[in-house]
């Protein structure tokens, strides 16, 4: 009878844990969509930004923590030539920080920015909530899956996982589980700031995190225990309110003009990488209000192969765009998260993006002085 | 219909149905399971680890090791080839934005123009910037001795202006998708592997754009690399990888840029450029991800493989796939997990045969025990097990020792009380034989009396003899009278068996002296002396029925007084072994020995003359029993008087043979 009693009792904790774990593996956040992002009115960073919406200042949204974007956002507000093409015409430009893309999208959508840089997740999700031209590639870099131990992607079945939702990272995520037969159902989703994932990893409150560079970089400096499972190949854009593009086609050429003249001034020497990279960690900890971990060589070199790979030309690939490519079938991905309406069509993504922008403008390099560099280094 | 098993037979039956085997068997299966399960969960957190915990196990920390060197042997293959890579670019770079470049090319390409495809060669090389120009590129080409070909593109109509292989210049490549991604859509580097159309031969072509002074792409610098020298050798795994090791290294379509180590399925070789490899790593690695994964490769074999994806512009990325089998892989693991399994293997034997030892050693005394109950239960009291243990087992077997003792005694007892009690039984049964006869016999003879006097009766009345009628008729009354006396006193004493009164404590002094003022007529008749002791004891008797004792005993010594001169009584109390005797004693002619008990028998008179149905003592005798106390006589024998002794039991005292 004892026997049957333990046996008993060992088959009802196996059934209660099975239970629990089954609740965690259901336990999902919540699902929004651009449309229904939380108010980010009291955010505390935020809710300090004061948006001048006149039409005298172009209003751009850039993401410090987020490289190599950081970098070339942080040059391109230094770009003299950029400031005083922008004046010729009537113009000053402010920059503002966020935490991701779909931040980003958020004040895009209020008409607090005119423009803003995201990863494709938040890209593809603007060009199909908002109206929006996506002209130039800002970003071609990727997004790591980070774990204390090396593994198989399978090894995370039923794993708590730290993942910033409807960013990237969030996409590169799921990407990755599917690449080794994971579903989003068999994990556990936790969604969390970027910034806050390094340490939750290290106190165990999670077994990995998504996210894109600093950040796995600077947990891999701080802990160099920890691992690269997996990373997922994504990119960034600098994208336009289409009113606005419509409106100021001028400002958007100069503005496009300032990233090719960053990325070149950055490839001349490394020297200007390494400055670059300082304003984007000083942007970044004043953003996070923490110090990043990670030096200014480092962060520069961990820019420099991407950077390298744009200074052909930061020209969207066509085939991304092709049908069934990898943007398509992104966008059907974030149509079955419903973060996008599920009756959204390809051709408004695709129709946001313009690729004859930046061919005119390299095709006027002198015009558009790519070749120039006058940055203010103080 | 009831079983004819005893309860003990029924328990074992039970048991036995339940668990069919012995406690020593139990214990070997119990313990046996016990030690495998922690085992087996020993070995499986060892090598596993534990769930939920930071604690990796073995098998996952060697699991771990082989992906950190698989990773290890593919980043590094892969930084390899991009700064490999790095490095051609900016031998390109620094070739198109040289002055030397740049100038001689604004100086040539005013000579190009209308030139035909066949003056290239002839025209053109007596220039000074063509000579000038081949001559550096060739310097660059020997110098580097990683270049195969360099040639320089006029941007206007995408004729080979220079090259360093003769008999190029004047070629037309206009049509090329990366020349014409440099001219019409601003790109200023496109890189790519493809086949020399000249030669068919797969190469690494990298396109630079030559920039005037104006900004504007004047020409086009083009740089052929042959891969299989410099591209290969790079990614050749040599012994690191072990035997099954290979590399593969597709671009983003995943066609394969090199050759395979193994042929495939159909045992061809895969072609270079036109042979898809659409292994799952070669996949993920084309489209932009890098990981590690257990799949299959095109061969059908099961291998660990580390998928790079190096990004070389925003348009192109090749995909790299280090391999190996997992068999080879994982061989030392499996040895290991063999190793562990035979040790644990031999650690359960060893286990169960110590466990066997102990199982016998703990379950000895319980067999022992078994057996003896066994034997307890065969009939057998006299068995004892050793007590010798000092534990609970020790405990169990004195407690079954000592139970089996009172069991014992408990039958010797229950022996003894059977006999006593089959004895008494058998008295009674004598005793009621001879009360029925007695009974018949003794109330038979008023009947006769009655019978013979009725026929006299009858002759008498008929004669008219009124006298002897009178007679006849008052024998008659005297004999019906008898015989109720006999019916009321056979009553009384039934009676005294079934009806015990409420007792009382009462002193047997005041008891006497009732008893001597009933019959105090009869006493005084006789001349009798009654001595009373005056410290008699109180009695906890019915009073009624006490009293009717002392006068029958009194009665019956006054009757059988004899010519005793000086007839005496004496009712006192002694003390005889720790207990209180009462007696009644007379002086009169005394009973012989063999009488004793018989005069407390019903009707037994030993003097017929003497009155009384003979009813008296035995009532006596009823009543003493009745209060669970024993009645006898003291006598020497004839004229030695007779002492009748009783016993009573004190209150709350058991009785004396309970």
């Amino acid at each position: 009878m004892k026997i049957r009693k333990i046996i008993s009792s060992f088959i009802v904790t196996l059934l209660i844990l099975l239970t629990h774990t089954t609740f965690l593996k259901t336990g999902k956040a919540e699902k929004y969509s651009i449309l229904t992002t939380p108010d980010l009115s009291n955010h505390p960073v935020y809710s300090n930004y004061k948006f001048n919406n006149s039409e005298e200042v172009v209003n751009l949204g850039v993401q410090p923590v987020y490289s190599p974007t950081g970098l070339i956002s942080e040059t391109m507000k230094r770009d003299a030539i950029l400031h005083k093409a922008l004046s010729e015409q009537g113009v000053k430009i402010r920059f503002y920080a966020f935490l991701n893309g779909d931040d980003v999208n958020h004040f895009l959508h209020r008409g607090d920015i005119d423009a803003g840089i995201g990863g494709d997740m938040p890209a593809i999700t603007a060009a199909a909530t908002l109206d929006i031209v996506i002209p130039i590639l800002i970003q071609q870099g990727f997004t790591s899956i980070i774990a204390k131990h090396p593994m198989l992607i399978r090894e995370l079945r039923g794993r708590k996982i730290g993942y910033a939702f409807g960013t990237n990272a969030h996409y590169a995520l799921l990407r990755s589980l599917s690449s080794d037969g994971l579903s989003k159902e068999q994990v556990n989703l936790i969604p969390m700031e970027v910034n806050e994932m390094p340490e939750a990893l290290q106190a165990g409150k999670i077994a990995a995190f998504s996210a894109w560079e600093p950040i796995p970089a600077i947990t891999l400096n701080k802990y160099p225990e920890n691992v690269v499972i997996h990373r997922c190949l994504s990119s960034g854009y600098i994208y336009f309110a289409k009113a606005y593009s419509d409106k100021y086609p001028e400002i958007v050429r100069q503005i496009i003009s300032a990233e090719i003249r960053a990325l070149r001034w950055m490839q001349s020497n490394r020297q200007n990488l390494i400055r670059a990279s300082e304003w984007a960690l000083q942007a970044g900890g004043r953003l996070t209000n923490q110090k990043l971990e990670l030096t200014a060589e480092q962060n520069a070199s961990l820019a420099e192969s991407d950077i390298l790979g744009l200074t052909s030309a930061p020209i969207i690939p066509q085939k991304d765009l092709r049908q069934n490519g990898l943007l398509q079938m992104e966008f059907e991905y974030i149509k079955t998260l419903g973060k996008i309406p599920a009756s959204t069509n390809w051709d408004k993504v695709h129709d946001s993006f313009d690729l004859q922008i930046i061919i005119e403008v390299l095709a006027n390099a002198k015009k558009y002085k790519l070749n120039e560099f006058d940055y203010d280094i103080e | 219909m009831m079983s004819d098993k005893t309860p003990i037979n029924s328990l074992e039956d039970t048991v036995k149905k339940r668990f069919p085997f012995s406690i020593r068997s139990k214990m070997l299966i119990y313990f046996g399971l016990m030690f495998l399960v922690i085992l087996t969960m020993f070995v499986l957190s060892d090598m596993y680890g534990i769930p939920f915990t930071n604690f990796r196990g073995s098998y996952k920390q060697e699991q771990s090791k082989v992906f950190q060197n698989l990773n290890l042997f593919a980043d590094l293959r892969k930084e390899r080839l991009k700064n490999w890579i790095g490095e051609r670019r900016g031998d390109a770079r620094a070739l198109s934005e040289s002055t030397m470049i740049r100038s001689n090319v604004a100086s040539l390409l005013p000579l190009v123009n209308g030139v035909e495809e066949n003056g290239f060669q002839t025209e053109l090389q007596k220039e000074a910037p063509y000579q000038t120009l081949k001559q550096y590129l060739n310097l660059v080409k020997r110098t580097y001795g990683v270049y195969d070909k360099i040639q320089i593109i006029d941007a206007l109509n995408g004729t080979i202006m220079i090259s360093t292989q003769n008999q190029e210049s004047g070629m037309d490549i206009s049509q090329n998708d990366s020349f014409s991604k440099i001219i019409h859509q601003g790109y200023n580097e496109v890189i790519d592997i493809n086949k020399d159309p000249s030669s068919g031969i797969l190469k690494l072509f990298i396109f630079r754009a030559i920039y005037s002074y104006d900004d504007k792409v004047s020409a086009v610098l083009i740089m052929q690399i042959n891969p299989d020298d410099f591209i290969k050798p790079m990614l050749h795994t040599g012994g690191g990888l072990g035997q099954t090791g290979e590399v593969l290294f597709v671009n983003q379509d995943v066609k394969l840029l090199t050759t395979l180590k193994y042929p495939l399925a159909n045992g061809t070789a895969a072609i270079p450029l036109e042979y898809q490899i659409n292994s799952k790593p070669t996949t993920l690695a084309a489209r932009g991800e890098e990981g590690i994964i257990a799949t299959r490769d095109y061969r059908g074999v099961e291998v660990l493989a580390a998928y790079r994806h190096i990004r070389i512009t925003s348009e192109l990325g090749w995909g790299l796939v280090i391999k190996v089998n997992r068999a080879e892989v994982f061989a030392p693991l499996q040895e290991n997990i063999f190793y562990r399994s035979i040790t644990g293997i031999i650690c359960a034997l060893l286990a169960l045969g110590l466990i066997t030892v102990i199982a016998g050693n703990l379950s000895q005394p319980l067999r022992r025990l078994s057996k003896a109950a066994r034997e307890v239960q065969e009939g057998n009291l006299d068995v004892r097990i050793s007590e010798n243990a000092t534990d609970e087992v020790g405990i169990l077997a004195s407690a079954f020792n000592s139970m089996i003792h009172q069991v014992q005694n408990w039958n010797k007892e229950l022996k003894i009380q059977v006999h006593a009690r089959t004895a008494e039984l058998e008295a009674k049964n004598a005793e009621l034989e001879r009360y029925t006869y007695t009974v018949s016999h003794d109330l038979k003879s008023p009947l006769i009396t009655i019978k013979g006097f009725l026929s006299l009766l009858e002759r008498d009345a008929i004669k008219g003899d009124i006298e002897r009628v009178k007679k006849d008729a008052s024998r008659i009354h005297n004999a019906a009278e008898k015989m109720n006396q006999l019916l009321d006193e056979l009553l009384e004493l039934a009676r005294i068996g079934r009806v015990v009164g409420v007792s009382e404590s009462v002193s047997l002094k005041d008891l006497a002296n009732e008893a001597v003022n009933l019959i105090e007529g009869q006493i005084k008749e006789l001349g009798i002396q009654v001595k009373i002791s005056p410290d008699l004891p109180v009695l906890y008797v019915d009073r009624r029925r006490f009293v009717e004792v002392l006068q029958n005993l009194i009665d019956n010594s006054a009757k059988h007084m004899g010519k005793q001169p000086e007839p005496r009584i004496e009712i006192g109390a002694r003390q005889d072994n720790e207990k209180t005797v009462y007696y009644v004693r007379d002086n009169g002619i005394g009973i012989e020995e063999r009488y004793h008990e018989n005069v407390f028998g019903l009707f037994n008179k030993l003097d017929h003359k003497s009155e009384g149905t003979g009813i008296g003592l035995a009532i006596v005798k009823r009543i003493v029993e009745v209060h669970s106390g024993r009645i006898w006589i003291e006598s020497e024998g004839n004229g030695r008087g007779s002492t009748f002794c009783f016993t009573i039991p004190e209150k709350g005292e058991t009785p004396d043979h309970e």
